[in-house]
């Protein structure tokens, strides 16, 4: 076989290669007599779904993701709404209570003393209380309102700081709760947006 | 060599100053009869690739097809100077969409035109080179039928010269092979 021949028609021609090519020759491409009807202006639009679909898919998520904010954002506020006025109750009835306890008869313990370890002797009755009086310390209300005391002493001014830390802590697990909800609904869509843009990839015939 | 990044580095300035390159920013400007000189630079391409994959009397139709879907969307061809393998592209998908549609609605026999119209040893001969594997049969159409060169093939459709001169050679071979004039070596 002429390898140049077949390769750009120069040297000897091969017989079999010449016979086949004027067989084949009948086939050729002739240009037809009516030009070519195009349409009045090539598209202009050069977007390809292909190309911009990472672009897509970071702004779908993106989109979901301040949509997600916004209705964690409008579900937390009734939320931290309905944890301050009950803060603000609470606060009310531990006032209440404290006002209880000041206009109540008065405990022998003085209210700054720091807590030592002999606190069972400072709690003791005092040698010039009346018999009256330490009776009267030694009734039941004592015992309801000792330990409170107590508690209140322990916790001194951080009391408030704490039930507001914990009232924090409640709404944090709440907005928690919401966040991961907002962004397991964020992540189904973005499945479906994935899906889709699949999808349609598979679909477009011609690349 | 082709695949190395020094070549290719080099060979996109040529690319894109290419004549071909010249003629598709004309297009994208605009100029209608560019692309009539595209169609016929790139027409017999086309036309053979075509050719070994569908019946011959659909080819004339989708060539028009390819062509239209060509300019449509020349805006979307990122590289100017490769307008030649993105339209084979095109027409191979062509090619392969025809088929899907013709085994939905079921039409007429594939070669009823052709027997019809043709020379039935230049249609014997087509046939057994469809019998061939892709690769070969593209390239030894354009060669065999459209006439043109291994560099011209290689020119056109955007492959190397030493893959057009592998896939004529070996598919020659197996033509020959099935025409039973294979030479002893």
């Amino acid at each position: 076989m002429n390898e140049d021949y077949l390769w750009d028609k120069s040297g000897e021609a091969d017989p079999d290669i010449k016979q086949l090519e004027e067989r084949l020759g009948q086939l050729r491409f002739k240009r037809p007599a009516a030009p070519l009807p195009l349409p009045a202006e090539p598209s202009t639009r050069s977007f390809r779904l292909s190309t911009y679909t990472p672009a897509l898919a970071i702004a779908a998520s993106l989109l979901l993701l301040i949509l997600a904010g916004g209705l964690w954002m409008s579900l937390r506020r009734p939320a931290s709404t309905e944890g301050e006025k009950g803060l603000a109750t609470g606060k009310a009835s531990e006032e209440k209570q404290t006002q209880q306890i000041v206009s109540g008869p008065r405990p022998p313990l003085d209210p700054v003393k720091p807590i030592t370890g002999d606190m069972a002797q400072a709690e003791s009755v005092p040698a010039s209380a009346s018999p009256s009086s330490a009776a009267r310390v030694n009734r039941t209300p004592r015992r309801s309102t000792a330990p409170r005391q107590l508690m209140a002493r322990l916790d001194g001014p951080g009391t408030e700081s704490r039930t507001t830390n914990r009232a924090l802590a409640r709404e944090g697990e709440q907005a928690k709760a919401q966040l991961i909800m907002a962004l397991q609904i964020t992540s189904q869509k973005l499945n479906t947006v994935q899906k889709k843009v699949q999808t349609h990839q598979e679909r477009s015939p011609i690349s | 060599m082709a695949g190395t990044p020094s070549a290719s580095a080099a060979a996109q300035p040529a690319l894109e100053t290419s004549p071909d390159a010249r003629i598709v920013e004309a297009v994208r400007r605009g100029d209608r009869e560019a692309f009539g000189s595209l169609y016929d630079l790139y027409a017999p391409m086309v036309h053979g690739i075509l050719l070994a994959r569908v019946p011959w009397g659909e080819v004339d139709d989708l060539l028009q097809d390819v062509f239209l879907v060509a300019f449509k969307r020349i805006h979307t061809l990122r590289e100017a100077g490769a307008f030649g393998g993105w339209l084979a592209m095109i027409a191979r998908n062509r090619a392969v969409d025809f088929h899907r549609r013709k085994r939905e609605t079921e039409e007429l026999p594939e070669d009823l035109a052709q027997r019809s119209s043709v020379d039935p040893e230049a249609a014997e001969a087509l046939e057994l080179i469809r019998t061939l594997p892709e690769a070969y049969r593209e390239t030894l159409v354009l060669r065999l039928v459209e006439g043109m060169t291994g560099p011209e093939i290689a020119e056109r459709t955007g492959l190397t010269p030493a893959s057009v001169r592998v896939n004529l050679h070996r598919g020659m071979k197996l033509l020959r092979e099935k025409l039973g004039t294979e030479k002893e070596p």
